[in-house]
């Protein structure tokens, strides 16, 4: 099976001829199609970076992306982001905002309200659509910000760290709606967190980074069976894995605290 | 609200006489029913202190001996109205709001350019940066030499009034939405076009800011309007005051710019009601400060 998104000898460097630094070096990645990948690791190793490379909100000084055999040059609607927080346009009320994608495509106003409607009840939030943001919990938008980005059939769902600014109750509602959703329309994700039981519980494939400068240090393959869900944790397969990361995270940290 | 409710059962029989007492006086500083009151008392303590200074013709700094009492403004004002008034008010209202909606168009149009492209501003910001600090008046002798009438010339000055507040703060609003780099993120991951962002992203954003330009834009084209009748034949507010004061008759004068006042500040209001009924996704709370 050929790769949905191919990352070759990617380098990113940050600041101008005096203050240049090596954010990311040499960074190579394969995924699958249906793959759900995360990538973890210290505050400031450039996961957030090689996410806007993906996006094409950035561009790596050197090495090749592509998503779909197509090289990424800017932001593109194949790619479905979902930014951490407060990404929801406040002047649009919710269906709007999830419609927005179908909007730019053109789609007549009918086929938009069908196509809002069926997936604004995937996430529960059918009676809320007409609210604005601002009336809307985080747990909420983050949801609504999910949908906008899935609507529109992208080939890989990017995640910046979406449920980093929610609660742990919202928090493992809202993991257990993404396997939901992902299982059900087969996407793949590429999903940044810091959370190593996030990872674990999500994952296909967890990629930890290491600092100085950025890359790829390790990666984990995560058999639990699925469907999982919080019971998931409990499991010694779980623990297992959990701690085999939570070792090769905490040799960066390590390195980091010497550093400095 | 109901600030009032908590003079009550566990307070000391003083304390309750006193808070009782003082209830009234609270409720006017306070609840939000009293605003209107409150409003209505410090326009009518103003007036009569505006009164009692001119009948005394206090001279202390100020010298009240020439300034006319309210009721000498009044009467003036009476017999402006017994004498077809409208043609006047036509006139001015009739000036403002051309040059107001050209100054609008423009200034909004010009300011979204700028602020978007550094071409555009490299092309105009420095020939309109140097235009804006001239006043009103400088331009009269120019206006009366460059158009061909009075009228047009009237409406140039008070578009100048309008345009520089419009443009400059859709110029600078414009300019924070672009450093706003999450939503216009949204909208390119969407596939959104150069324009569509621009009308759905950049201008929504931008607003809250040309909202402000249009009411300030607005006060300006009154104020200037005063300036702009004195190029005038015959007729308008401005040019009625200014007429007053060259055969010094001074309670027209007053009339005049309280009128301009009122006019000015009625329409403010009415474009900020306006534009803010188009920005319904804003809630401003000034009472959690
Ligand atoms: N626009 C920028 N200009 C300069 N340096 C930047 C910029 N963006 C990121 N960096 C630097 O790049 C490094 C990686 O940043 P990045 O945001 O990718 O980290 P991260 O792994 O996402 O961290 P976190 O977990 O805290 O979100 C950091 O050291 C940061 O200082
Ligand atoms: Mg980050």
């Amino acid at each position: 099976m050929s790769n949905l998104l191919e990352i070759s000898q990617v380098s990113k460097y940050f600041g101008d001829k005096h203050t240049r630094r090596c954010v990311l070096s040499n960074v190579n990645l394969r995924v699958q199609p249906g793959e759900f990948v995360c990538l973890l690791g210290p505050s400031g190793c450039g996961k957030s970076t090689l996410l806007n490379a993906i996006a094409g909100f950035i561009k790596p000084e050197s090495g090749l992306i592509s998503v779909n055999d197509q090289r990424v040059s800017k932001p593109g609607p194949d790619r479905g982001f979902v930014f951490q927080k407060n990404s929801l346009l406040p002047w649009m009320t919710l269906d709007q905002n999830v419609g927005y994608g179908l909007k730019i495509q053109g789609l007549s106003k009918e086929k938009i309200r069908n196509r809002v409607d069926h997936f604004l009840d995937l996430v529960g939030l059918l009676g809320y659509r007409k609210s604005f943001p601002h009336e809307l919990s985080g747990g909420m938008q983050q949801r609504g910000s999910i949908v906008r980005a899935l609507i529109t059939n992208p080939k890989v769902l990017l995640m910046d760290e979406p449920f980093g600014a929610v609660d742990a109750q919202t928090r493992i509602i809202l993991q257990e709606m993404l396997l939901g959703i992902w299982a059900q329309v087969g996407i793949t994700i590429i999903f940044v967190t810091h959370d190593i039981d996030e990872a674990v519980l999500l994952a296909d494939r967890i990629v930890v980074m290491g600092v100085n400068p950025g890359h790829i240090k390790e990666i984990f393959d995560v058999s639990l069976k699925r469907p999982r869900s919080a019971d998931s944790t409990f499991l010694d397969e779980f623990r297992e894995i959990k701690l085999r990361v939570l070792r090769s995270i905490r040799e960066e940290t390590d390195k980091l605290m010497i550093a400095v | 609200m109901a600030v009032t409710a908590s003079s009550g059962t566990t307070q000391t029989p003083s304390t309750a006489t006193v808070s009782r007492r003082g209830a009234s006086v609270r409720r006017l500083l306070t609840t939000h029913g009293g605003s209107l009151s409150r409003r209505g008392f410090s326009l009518l303590f103003f007036l009569c202190l505006w009164q009692i200074l001119s009948v005394l013709k206090v001279n202390f700094i100020i010298n009240f001996q020439f300034v006319p009492a309210p009721t000498a403004v009044f009467s003036a004002f009476i017999s402006f109205v017994q004498a077809n008034p409208w043609i006047h008010l036509q006139s001015s209202i009739f000036r403002v709001i051309c040059g107001f909606t050209a100054g609008s168009i423009l200034g909004i149009a010009i300011g979204l350019l700028i602020g978007s492209s550094h071409l555009v501003e490299e092309l105009l910001a420095t020939p309109l940066e140097l235009l804006r600090p001239i006043p009103a008046v400088a331009w009269i002798p120019l206006a009366i030499l460059m158009f061909p009438n009075a009228e047009i010339g009237m409406f140039y000055i008070t578009f100048v009034g309008a345009f520089y507040p419009i443009l400059v703060s859709t110029q600078k609003s414009v300019e924070s939405s672009l450093s706003d780099l999450l939503m216009i993120r949204v909208g390119q991951c969407l596939g959104a076009s150069y324009f569509q962002l621009f009308r759905d992203i950049i201008i929504p954003s931008s607003l809250p800011g040309i909202s402000a330009g249009l009411v300030i834009g607005m006060g300006n084209a009154w104020f200037c309007l005063v300036t702009a009748e004195i190029i005038a034949g015959k007729y308008g507010i401005g040019y009625k005051t200014w007429e007053s004061y060259v055969i010094s008759e001074y309670p027209p004068i007053v009339m005049g710019m309280i009128l301009i006042g009122l006019l000015g500040a009625f329409s403010s209001q009415m474009i900020l009601f306006t534009t803010n009924k188009m920005m319904p996704w804003r809630q401003i709370s000034k009472g959690t400060l």
